[in-house]
Order: structure tokens, then sequence, then C-alpha cells
């Protein structure tokens, strides 16, 4: 029965409403009759607002408690707060919290604090304006001077709940610190069957059960990893790549996607075994973030930022019914979603292909001078690509070179042409991109515009005071070097943080026009799929560069004066010993053209500031994380306008308009101990949309990671060298343990054969459904009927005429 | 205009601080590129090194839905020969057993926060009922067979409550438990419960205090006295052979060992000589596991739990950084992975580790209440292996499996360094030599290199000869060449023969040929260009030191070298020397000006000067064997240096011998002092800077 409706996806069309249809039948007669009215069983308090299509919103005026009403099938009441069976076993507290469809989390004077406040135990006044399918609901909160208006409609099938920027009012002795908009809809007890949906990594999901352990009882993480920074690396959240949750309630499912202030917003979910008794989900709006703030130097205290994270909220639900209430229907839904309003594409050809990264050089700190590793030159990286293409036949290849700029892997940030003439310089690269060109190889460069790197050489070419990324406490945020610390006390290379502005102005728009003429085809951006920061600009508020800069020279001149006064005057005391120390006769012009030196550093500088574009401030203007994201998207807009394309690291929903093609996306499965069970949630949604790889083929530590590869529709990648890995052992980039071309070629060969050659046909096209056989072997089902079934267990799996060696996979072509 | 004022000097004090940042870094750290999946080895010279995952999470035993509910703060996991899984749920005060698979099949309650189980291979259960104070005997069905409570020992003493928290049960029926956070190590009690003595005492470090008291006191003081005690082992896991092998939670050093039947560490330890040498080397220690952090905010590791599987490749859990290791036999580290986080793959707080036949690790959480099951990857699988051959003397099988381990991984250290010992026994002494140096196998590279230059000069003696007539050359010409030099420089009008360059050339000379008469000219004739150029050739010197010898004579790596501190290594003792000296020879009416001080002072620098590069370089050409000619060389040239500065202290302020000689040996206290108060000095300003410091810092970004 089971296989039967994997047969093809022609086959379960027919077949799967069929099925359905008998296994709600016998249960039919518990739920609602066909002519159910949820007037009924809402009771006279809720009053009808609106009706969309197949959706019809209630309203109770009393405390703002909604409900939909979705008609497909037998109906479906969606509560906002849940109808307590038991009503007397729970306290008020607890009650007042569950029938609240708004949950404000605020702050006081000192910001450390928060205090949470609900609808009916603070009882805000509350203003109903009707609007175009549905309503408007203005609350104040009284006594904490706070207010919002929320506005709740119906559109296209879809709830859709806004909150306007111009309608948060607050005053400095309470402060917003998060709003919690429908915070127990659809929650459901572990009675029910279902499953919490969270978009951590690909997705995972978590199930109701009669008894869950307790680090899996609550969840929370903010969409796109953390904007402010947390200083043990051990506490960071793994990636949270979409704005989407779900809830799954027997054959039944809603969706949240949030649409607007998405950089702000955080996976709210817990389980049924919290105090609160449900399991519920939601996306929490954040006002105000956390961030250490500065007591004395390496003393903090961590606290509520001051100013208020500014923009529209807006979050859409879809309700999905029947065979659609499953984690493939939310991707469905959020796959429509990306394509009606963000605008993307599907892909129109396969043109599948096998991504190879070629690291080339980097410098290695050390003394006298530092050592320069060669990994790859320009000439070997051709006779690469040549011995794929020509001898292997492996015409599908892209290729990204890493490290190929001035002094190797980002040795001299910000400056990164022209290529470094030790693995072949511009002579070299030229000869790669004629011969990738001629061959139809889309060949990139690998860039990174967020790191600058404090030394006596970029000095000169940034300004670490105004031209970086400083947090909430104004102070620099800086990043030990590749994250992977050799030593716990070790003292890394700092890294300073270019303000996205002066990367896309003095950076970007020079460098990659000078690509272009190299003939590459694009650039891979570093971080970009990954990263969002916000930035606070350089307390000189007020004050011109002009002033800046002289105050600058002033006291450089006063320390300066300070020790001339203090040298020579030593001298003029006749103090003996120090006086005869430094009184070699070269004493004097030496001490003369240090000072000389010094004056004319700061009137270097100085002139240097002059030149600079002064934007509004010295320090730049306050950016949100939208608003940094929108500069970088700028630099991946200047990369498609001069070479044609862009690629782009990591896949943070936000990029997903911007390029076709993404690296490093988060496939695998080290997922949060909350997430019981990872789904594909984020290949279903955008396979055949972009094309994506995950991390690279010889770096796995097992053969799960192929398999999952396989799964999850990924493309392969590799990232090599010429010469052995070893060489790289005692250097920052030593995650590259194993890439020896050599070594991996065959390897190469055999990815490319599976990949491509078998599974290529399938890039363009869309993932139509996913599975789980049994336990370890899963399926994944392609538009055009394709089914990849992958078996992660060691045993065989047989199923009818299916067999899956352990540890193997199997492609079904469709019937034709 | 009192408002303007007050922001001007807000002003001042953000341009201060502004710039105190740039000076110093006073960023808030970010780390990017985050790795859940953190797994590394790490290399001798205590540095982690990326490595894929050795083992990946693959499910979880919580109890939850099996009829025994979750698990309350479990304690220890035993795997019994029929590979069952046994489990001290301390907070339910109940074992339970499972299978393999994590199947639940028996449960032995009536228990008292047990924290130990035992299982001998005949299925006889033996529980340390912690909270009951006894040790349980029962059969394989869970009948009560016996117990055991305190021992009758005078060695006990009778005011101690006996809390058994781990055992082990030997061949011969010895029970040997510990008790957590005791001092009394480890309690060896026969099949009838008797006392059969102490097993394998923690030693104690040498404490001078403790001698005195122990000398001085009666037995009442010493009772008195705070006495440190010594460590507790805090598991212990035996093994077939015999050995067992115990972890110490609270050490910071020998966290692991291994004992013999007879109770003594087999396994690396730190010597007595050791424990004083921490003093001056940090690392002289015997240290198992990784510190965190640093300064007072150091984390040690607290090893939790040790086992050993059947290729003899030991896990240790440490609850502090919930991480797990893995040793070899030779107590190298091979693996790490874990860490404390909320990731599939990281660990809440590790109390207690088995491994299965399979290779799998099962990993007691106390935080989670969970068993995590990790299994190995191929990576592990192969390190392991190859260990095992390793460790079994099968080199040539082994280095086979440590290709394939470095194909995966080249940063595995020590497959390369094995690999190097293959490569040895077969007569490749370069190659050895090459994978020596990867894996920084300083005295193995040294034995290759021996065998190698020996079959040079076998091949080659005659290059080697005219080598060694070169080098004579050289000794020969190159000061006949410089005098040729400035013979030239004259004929030629070049120089003038009372140049300064000329007259520092000659008494350089003359220092070296004859000191006591130069140093008496020098009196007169001294010029402060000496000691610039002096200083100036010592710190060149330093620097083609440092990057000429040879990696096995090496103390230093390149990457390492810090500029300024090797040239404040010369130029700090110079300095507080000629001051001392001055100062010093002043009081004892010392007749040397400070110019002739300190340019004598630098003509003594002058073997460093000569010797030291000439043997950085033959050092590349010494072996393993011969570092005593190495470090001869080295004394002799300190040596030469010392006497010299005696003789200038004597001649340049006209001491006799025993004058001369009072006067060094002050000196030389002097340098003492000196350096004593700049440190005071140092900490005291450092201290008020600090505090200004802060003060503008809170003006500023307050």
């Amino acid at each position: 029965m089971k296989l039967s409706l994997a047969r093809g996806w022609r086959f379960a069309r027919f077949f799967v409403p069929l099925i359905l249809f008998l296994t709600v039948l016998p249960i039919a007669p518990v739920m609602a009759a066909p002519a159910y009215d949820p007037a009924k069983d809402l009771g006279p308090e809720f009053e009808q607002v609106s009706q969309v299509e197949h959706l019809s919103l209630f309203l109770n005026k009393a405390n703002s408690q909604l409900a939909v009403f979705d008609d497909r099938e037998n109906g479906r009441l969606w509560r906002s707060s849940p109808i307590l069976e038991n009503p007397e076993a729970v306290s008020d507290s607890i009650k007042a919290r569950l029938n609240s469809v708004v949950i404000v989390e605020y702050t006081d004077k000192v910001r450390t604090q928060t205090r949470v406040a609900d609808i009916i135990s603070d009882q805000p006044n509350m203003t109903f304006t009707p609007i175009d399918g549905g309503i408007r609901v203005d609350y104040l909160f009284e006594e904490l001077n706070i207010g919002f208006t929320i506005d709740f409609w119906l559109e296209d099938d879809r709830l859709v709940v806004a909150v306007a920027e111009d309608s948060v009012r607050e005053t400095e002795e309470r402060l917003l610190v998060t709003l919690d908009i429908l915070p127990f809809l659809g929650a459901a007890t572990n009675e029910e069957k279902g499953y919490l949906f969270v978009p951590d990594g690909p997705g995972a999901i978590v199930h109701f059960r009669p008894e869950q352990p307790e680090y899996r009882h609550n969840f929370l993480a903010e969409v796109y990893g953390p904007a402010l920074f947390s200083f043990e690396p051990e506490q960071q959240q793994g990636p949270i790549p979409v704005p989407v949750f779900g809830l799954v309630r027997g054959n039944s499912a809603f969706t949240g996607i949030v649409t607007k202030g998405d950089m702000d917003v955080n996976i709210s979910a817990a389980l049924s075994y919290t105090a609160l008794g449900y399991n519920r989900i939601s996306g929490q709006f954040i006002f105000r973030r956390k961030a250490p703030f500065p007591l004395r130097r390496a003393s903090f205290v961590t606290r509520f930022e001051q100013e208020r994270v500014e923009g529209d909220r807006e979050l859409k639900y879809a309700f999905l019914r029947g065979y659609d209430a499953t984690y493939v229907g939310m991707a469905k839904t959020y796959r429509e979603y990306l394509m009606n309003e963000r605008g993307l594409q599907r892909l129109e050809e396969a043109n599948p292909f096998l991504h190879l990264r070629i690291f080339m050089a980097m410098q290695r700190q050390a003394f006298p001078r530092d050592q320069f590793i060669t990994m790859t030159t320009f000439d070997e990286a051709l006779d690469m690509l040549k011995t794929l293409k020509d001898e292997r036949g492996l015409d599908n290849l892209r290729v990204t070179l890493v490290g190929w700029s001035q002094d190797g892997y980002d040795w001299s940030l910000p400056k990164r042409l022209p290529p470094e003439g030790k693995i072949g310089g511009d002579e070299g690269l030229r000869a790669v991109s004629n011969y990738a060109n001629a061959n139809e190889i889309p060949l990139y460069l690998e860039d990174n515009y967020l790191f600058g790197f404090r030394n006596i050489d970029s000095f000169f070419r940034f300004n670490p005071l105004t031209d970086v990324i400083r947090g909430a406490n104004r102070l620099p945020i800086t990043t030990n070097y590749v994250g992977f610390k050799r030593k716990e006390d070790e003292p890394h290379t700092e890294v300073q943080l270019l303000r996205p502005e002066i990367a896309r102005d003095r950076y970007a728009a020079n460098d990659i026009a000078k690509m272009k003429d190299y003939g590459v085809s694009g650039v891979e951006f570093r971080f970009f799929g990954k990263v969002a920061l916000n930035h606070y600009p350089i307390l000189f508020s007020g004050r011109s560069g002009f002033t800046t800069g002289l105050r600058m020279l002033g006291l450089i001149a006063i320390i300066g004066i300070g020790l001339y006064i203090v040298l020579i005057g030593t001298r003029r005391a006749g103090d003996a010993i120090l006086g005869q120390l430094i009184g070699g006769p070269l004493w004097r012009p030496i001490a003369t053209a240090a000072l000389l030196v010094v004056l004319a550093g700061g009137l270097f500088i100085e002139i240097r500031n002059f030149q600079q574009p002064v934007d509004t401030e010295q320090g730049g203007v306050k950016l949100s994380r939208q608003e940094f994201v929108d500069v970088w998207k700028d630099i991946v807009e200047i990369s498609k306008e001069e070479t044609g394309t862009a690629v782009i690291q990591g896949a943070n929903a936000y990029m997903l308009d911007t390029a076709d093609f993404f690296t490093r996306v988060p496939l695998d499965r080290y997922n949060y101990v909350f997430s019981e069970e990872t789904v594909p949630f984020f290949p279903l949604a955008v396979h055949g949309l972009v094309r994506y790889t995950g991390d690279e083929s010889n770096l796995r530590s097992d053969r799960d990671e192929f398999l999952r590869a396989i799964e999850y529709g990924a493309l392969p990648t590799f990232e090599l060298t010429a010469s052995p890995s070893v060489l790289l052992t005692r250097t920052q980039y030593n995650r590259l343990y194993s890439s020896r071309f050599a070594d991996w070629e065959p390897q190469i060969v055999d990815e490319y054969e599976l990949f491509i050659r078998q599974l290529g046909y399938t890039v363009n096209q869309l993932m139509e459904d996913h599975r789980q056989i049994t336990e370890g072997v899963y399926e994944t089902v392609y538009e055009d009927g394709t089914r990849v079934i992958v078996n992660y267990n060691t045993r065989r799996f047989t199923d009818g005429d299916t067999t899956v060696e352990g540890q193997n996979y199997l492609i079904i072509p469709p019937r034709r | 205009m009192l408002g303007n004022k007050g922001s001007r000097l807000k002003a001042v004090l953000a341009l201060l601080a502004a710039l105190w940042l740039i000076l110093t870094s006073a960023g808030t750290a970010f780390a990017l590129e985050l790795d859940p999946k953190l797994s590394y080895t790490i290399d001798p010279r205590k540095q982690r090194v990326p490595s894929p995952l050795p083992y990946i999470f693959e499910k979880e035993i919580n109890g939850i839905h099996l009829p025994t509910g979750a698990f309350k703060e479990p304690s220890d996991l035993f795997l019994d020969h029929e590979e069952n899984l046994w489990l001290a749920d301390t907070g339910n005060d109940r074992i339970l057993k499972f299978s393999q698979e994590g199947e639940y099949l028996m449960e032995v309650s009536n228990l008292s926060k047990p924290e130990g189980i035992y299982v001998d291979p005949d299925g006889n259960i033996f529980v340390a009922d912690t909270g009951n104070n006894r040790i349980l005997r029962l059969d394989p069905e869970g009948n009560f067979v016996d117990e055991f409570f305190k021992p009758e020992t005078t060695l006990i003493p009778i005011d101690h409550t006996f809390a058994p928290s781990k055992l082990v049960v030997d061949r011969s029926g010895r029970i040997y438990t510990l008790e957590a956070g005791s001092n009394l190590g480890i309690i060896v009690l026969d099949g009838e419960g008797n006392f059969r003595g102490f097993f394998g005492a923690t030693r104690l470090d040498f404490s001078l205090r403790r001698l005195i008291v122990s000398m001085f006191a009666t037995q009442e003081q010493r009772r008195k006295i705070f006495l440190p005690q010594p460590t507790p082992h805090s598991n212990l896991y035996l093994s077939d052979d015999g050995f067992l092998y115990t972890v110490v939670a609270t050490a910071v050093k020998d966290q692991l060992q291994k004992l013999s039947p007879v109770g003594v560490n087999v396994y690396p330890h730190s010597t007595s000589v050791a424990i004083y040498m921490r003093f001056f080397k940090e690392d002289s220690l015997k240290f198992y596991g990784e510190r965190e952090g640093a300064g007072r905010r150091t984390q040690f590791p607290r090893f939790s739990d040790v086992n050993v599987n059947d290729a003899g490749i030991i896990t240790v859990v440490d609850a502090n950084s919930a991480k797990v290791y893995q040793y070899d036999q030779d107590g190298e580290p091979l693996l790490a992975f874990g860490g404390r986080g909320v990731q599939q793959g990281q660990l809440g707080y590790p109390t207690s580790v088995v491994t299965d036949e399979a290779g799998s690790l099962y990993i007691l959480d106390a935080i989670r209440n969970n068993i995590q099951v990790y299994r190995p990857t191929l990576f592990a699988r192969l390190v392991h292996s190859a260990s095992k051959f390793y460790w079994d003397g099968r080199y040539d099988e082994a280095a086979n499996l440590w290709q394939q381990v470095l194909k995966l991984d080249a940063n595995m250290y020590l497959a390369h360094s094995a690999l190097g010992k293959a490569l040895y026994r077969q007569e490749r002494y370069q190659d050895a030599m090459v994978e020596y140096f990867r894996g920084y196998d300083k005295t193995e590279y040294a034995k290759a290199y021996s065998e190698a230059r020996y079959l040079w000069m076998r091949a080659n003696f005659g290059l080697f000869m005219l080598y060694v007539l070169l080098g004579i050359g050289a000794i020969i010409v190159i000061p006949r060449g410089t005098r040729r030099i400035f013979e030239l420089g004259f004929q030629r009008g070049i120089l003038k023969q009372q140049s300064t360059w000329y007259k520092v050339y000659r008494q350089a000379v003359g220092v070296l040929r004859d000191p006591m008469e130069t140093f008496w000219a020098l009196r007169e004739d001294s010029t402060w260009w000496t000691v610039w150029t002096m200083l100036g050739l010592a710190i060149i010197v330093r620097m083609l030191t440092l990057n000429t010898v040879s990696f096995h004579y090496s103390s230093i790596d390149p990457e390492d070298i810090n500029f300024v501190l090797e040239v404040s290594r010369i130029l700090v003792p110079f300095l507080v020397w000629v001051i001392a000296n001055y100062g010093v020879s002043a009081i004892f009416y010392g007749e040397g000006s400070p110019k002739v001080v300190a340019a004598t002072t630098a003509y003594c620098l002058q073997p460093y000067i000569i010797i030291a590069l000439p043997l950085a370089l033959v050092s590349n050409v010494l072996t393993g064997d011969e570092s005593a000619l190495y470090g001869f060389a080295n004394t002799a040239m300190y040596w030469w240096m010392g006497v010299l500065l005696y003789l200038q202290v004597k001649v340049v302020h006209d001491f006799e011998f025993k004058r001369a000689a009072g006067v060094s040996f002050l000196n030389i206290l002097g340098m003492v002092a000196i350096f004593g108060i700049s440190a005071l000095s140092y900490f005291m300003s450092s201290r008020v800077i600090r505090f200004l410091w802060e003060v503008v810092y809170e003006v500023v970004t307050r």
C-alpha cells in the first residue's frame, strides 16, 4: 500500500485523495458535519469580520481573540487561544496568558530585566476599526504607556497580521522588547497527533508525544542567526535560514511566514510540558536586543539596547488541509510565496554542474617574514581544469578560486587586487579565465567584503575608528580570523569588520570592475548569505570630520611636544646618566625627524579623512539588519552588472532573490537538541528555483553526508589544492584537512557521474514530495515523478521489487 | 560656558579613549564561521587542529517512552559482557538494564542514590549503593546475595562515613571501590568485604611547608594544621588484562592513570623534577585534557569517566567542557569532539562513557538525562585500528592504515610520526625526516637525520671533507679578510686610520685577544658607537640564529617568534647589567664612567656574536646524539662571556681580584633588585594607569 502510494506522482495524485478519504472516513462523524457552522461553536461573543474564499475571520471584541474558519474538507476552526478543557486546574495568570492574542515583553529604564504584559491581566484599551478584509485593533496599555496597532485581515486565503512602524508608542519609562502576536494560534495538546515545524538548518520537526525530554520543551532562536554577538562561541545558534514556522494538527496545519520585519524576529516554540500546557509556535517580533554594555574595560553588563529596532512587521498565515498538511505542504506554501511575492523564478534549464573550489595560497605567520604558502598556482588550476574537462570529459563544471588575492587568502584585506604574483599574477588568472571562457566553464572569484585586517598596511586603507562595524555598545565588533581557536587562551589575529557602505563604495565598486577585466564570470561572496549585523555609528555625533581630524592632530602634537620636553628637557637638566646615554651625535636629528614623522603622519591622516566621502556622520549612519543587507545586495548587484552573475555563500532567505547559485547551504543534521527529526524544508522550498551545494565532498566525515546530499538534491562541491594539504596544517586555514587534487580526482569523476549524469536532469525541477518510508529510509520525489530513495541504515532495505542496499541510494526514473 | 568646557573635556577624553581603542583592541569578539561539529586533534605543541568528525550522533536512550520513565541525574553506565547496558539512575534510586538497542530489560530497586554499577563476566551484579553506605552484591536475576558495609580497619578514620561511589571487581573477586570527593583513594575489599588495603594512591606534591610542618609539629598540631590532601580519583575502569585505568577529577596533572596490578601508574606522568620545573616551564607537567580560558578564569578539565576499547583506545569524558577525548596507549591525544551546547553532537554534562564492540560510544548525560549513542565514522575507525597495530609493534601494517588516515585528514600529526617510523624501518630516512617534521617529533627526527647523515657521508665522503676544509678555511679567512678589507680601505683612502669604525674593530679584536689590556685601554678611549654596533650585531645574530638553528635543536617555532621579545632578551639584560655595574661599583669607588662601562660591557657580547650563528649553522649537521657537543659549545660561549664580564668589572674599575669577584656578585644581586623593583613599579603603575583609563572609558562610553 505504502509503496503503491509512492510509485510515481501521477499515480499518487490519483490515489492520495482516495486513501485520505478512506482514512478520514471513519473519523468523519466525529468531526463536524459538512454544514458545520463555526458561529455555533464560537458562541455569541465572536462576530464574523470578513470572509475571503475559503477563510472567514471572527473576532471577540471583549478580548480581541480571533478565530479563522477554513471551510475546506469539512471545515477546520483555528482559534487564537485554546479552549481549556479543565479551566479550574489552571492558575489565573496562565489562563490570562493563554487567552491573550498578544504578549508584550517590556523593560524599564535600567534595561536589564523584562516583564510580560498580556491582554487579560493588563486590560489594555482596545479600539476596533474595520479595514478591507479584516479589522484593525489599536491596543493601548495605559499603565505602561505602551501602544501599538495590529491589523488582522484575510487576503488570498491567508491571514495577515501586521504592525505598522508608526503605530508603536512608548515612553522612556517602559520600553518594548518583544511582541508575540497570536502566540497560541492553533495550540494543541498531546492528545492530538501532530508536530511543530522549526526552520532549524534545513528544517526540523518535533512530534507531540505524551512525554519529551526536558531539553525539548522550549525553543527560541533568532531568524538568520544572531544580529548581535555572543562571547561564548559555544552558545551560538545554529543557522535559521528561513523565517517560517508551522504547526500540524491531525489533518490540518498552518504555517506562518514572516513577510516584513523578518530580520528581527525570533521563532518561539514550546511543547506542552511547560507551565502553559500547550504545544505552540509563533514568530516573536524583536524591538530591542540584548547587548553587553561596557562598565569598565573588559567588564560588561548585559542590557537591552536603547534604540528601538524600527520597521513594519508583517506575518502571513497559510492554512493547509489534508495531504498538504505536512512540512511538505508548508515548504510548497513558502515556495509559492517566494515565487509570487519575492520574484524567484523557476530555473529554465537543468544545467547541472559540479562545483570546484580551488584553494590557491595563503600566508602563515612566521619570522622574520611571513611565510607564503602556495597550494595551487594558476597554472596548476588550469591543469586541473584541463584534466577534468579534456581527459575525463567532465563538461559541466563551475569553478571558484579561493585565496587568489594579493598576499593570498584574506591576508591584505580590504586590498585584494591584483591577483597574487607568486601564484601567477595577472597573466596566470587571465590564462585560467581564457580557458574557462573558451570552454564555457563559469569561473568565480571568492571574495570577502566584510573583513579588514588591523595591521600597519591596512591602517592606511581604512580607518579603524570610523570605517568599522560597531555593536549597540558602540565598540567595534571583531572576529578571530577563521573561527577556529588553536588554543583556548590564544590571542587571535584580530579582524575588524568593514561597514557595508565602505565595502561597497570604496572597494566593491572599483574592484569588481577590475575583476571583470580578468575575464571572470562573477564573484562568490563569502558571508553574504550567512551574516547580517546591525551597525551603530561611533559616538562622534554632531562633529564634522574636520574638527575630529583637527583634534586628532592636536592630540598627536601634544604627545609629540610632550615627548620632546621630557627627553630634551632632561638633557638640559644635565642628568648625568640619561644625558650621556642619549647624547650621541645623531640624537638631535633623529629626535627631530621622529617628531616630523609624527606630525606628518597626523597631517596625512587628517588629509585622508578629508578625502573620504563623509556620510551624514563620520562613522556612517545607523544600519538595521535590513539596511545592512540591502547595502550588501547592492554589492551583489554590482557584480551582476559588471560580470553577469554572483554566487552567495550561505542561503539566508533575504539573499534568495539575488542569485541563482548558493554554496555552503546548511544541509547537515546538526540541529538543536530541540529538533527531533530533520526534514528537508529548505530543499523542498527552493529546489528548482535556485541551485545549491552543501559542504565540500572532500571534507565529509561520513557516507551519511554523501547520502544526504543526494536526498536533499544538492549539487556536489569540492575544495581542492594541487599541493598536499599537509602544508596547511599549521596555518589558519587548516580546516582544509584533505584537499589534494590527485587524491580526490577519482571521487570527482564518480560524483560527477552520479550527480550530473544521473541526477542532473532534476536540477530545475521542483521537489514534489518527501517522506520517510521507514526508519533511516527516505524518499524524495521530483516533479516529473523521479524518485530518489536513500537508505542510511547499514541493513539492506526491501519493499516489493524495490531494494536499496545499506548506506546506499536508488534512483527510480519516471515511467514513460 | 561652563557646560562647553565640560563637553570639551569630554571630547578630549573621548579622543584619548578613541586613540586608546586603536592602540589596544577593545572590540567585542564574535565568532563568524562556527562549526557545531567541532572536532580536532591536539598536536604536540598543544594546539588544536581541525579533523573530520570521529563520531556521529546516532540516537539517544532516554527512558521516556519506556516503562522506566525518564532518568534523573544518572551517574554511571556499564556495558556487560553480553553487551547490555547497565545504568545507575541515581536520582530515581534504581539500577536499570537495557539492551544495546535501548530495550528495557530489568530494574533493581530498593536502593538509595546508587552511583556505581559493575557486572562481572558471570553476571553477578555489584552496586555501589551510595546512600545506604554499602556495596550490594546481587545474582544475575537481581536477587540479594550479600552486602558490604564500611570495612573494619584502623586506616579509615572512625568518624568517616563510607559512601562507595564507583566500583570494579577483578577476576579474583576483589572489589576496588572509591568514594566521590573523598581522599581515601581506591579501597580494595576481598570477596567477603574485608579490607585489603588502598590502591594506587595519588602522590602528594612536594611542599616545603608540609615538610617543615611534618618535621616539627606534634601529632596533635599536625591534625590541626591544614594539610593538603591527595587528590581523589573520580572513576575507574578495569581492562581485561588486569590494568586499572582511573581518572582524577580535580587535579591539574596526571588526571589519567593506568595502574598496574601492583598499583603503579605506568602512564606518562609528571616526575618530581617536572613538578619543580613547572615554575620555569609551564608545560613540564603531564597534563591531560585542555585548559580553557586564561589567567584567573582558567577552567581545568574535570574528568568524570574513562573507558578503554578493544583497540586500547582510551576514551575520557570531561564534565567541565563536556568534551570527549581519546588517547592512545602511549597517552598521546588522538581525537577530541563534543563540547557543551544545545545542538546534536554536543553534550550537556557527561558523567559516564562506555564503548561497545562495534566501537560506538554510549555517553551518559546528567543534564539531558539520557544516554547518547555515537557511531564511529570511517575516520575514527581507521585511527583506532592504525593505533592498535602501531601499539602492537606492527608498524608496516599500521603505516598502511595511517596513510589512509592521512588521506582523510592531513592534520593528523600522530599519523605523520607513525608513518615516519615505518619509513625509518624501511631505511628511507629522508622521507622519514619529512614525516617526523610534519608530526613535530623532534627526537625521532634527529634519529632519522643521524641515519640519513651517515648514508650521505658514506656516499659523499669527498664532498664532506671539502666542506670541512671549507669550514676551516672560513675560520682562517674571515678574520684575515676583515683585516684585509680595512687595509684596502686605508690604501684607497675610503677609510681613515682614525675612523670610529676602525677603532671599534680594533678594540673588539683586542678584547678577544687580550681582554685585560684592552679593557684598560678602553678606560681612556671608549665610544658610544661600540654600544650601538655591538648591540646591533647581537640582535642581528639573534634573529639569524633563530632562523638557522635546525628543527631538532630549535626551541621556538618561526611563527611564535616575537621580534620585540627577542630584542628585549638582549637589550634588557644588557641595560640592567650596565646600570647595576655602574651603580654598584660607584659605591665601591669604582673608576668607570657610564660610557666606559657600557662600551666594555658591549664588547663582552662578542662571544655570542661570534659563536651563536656558526653554532646554529652547525646544529643543522648535528644529530641528536651529538647534543652534548652542541650544549658544550653553548655553555662555553656563556662561560666566556662570564669571564669577560668579570674581567671587565675588575679592570674598568681597577679592583683587585677578590673585590672584583665580590662586586660581580653584587652586580648580579643588583640586577635581581632592578628587575624586582621594575616589576613592582610596573604592577603598581599599571594599576594606576588602568584605573585612569577605566575612568576615561567610563566617561566616554556611558
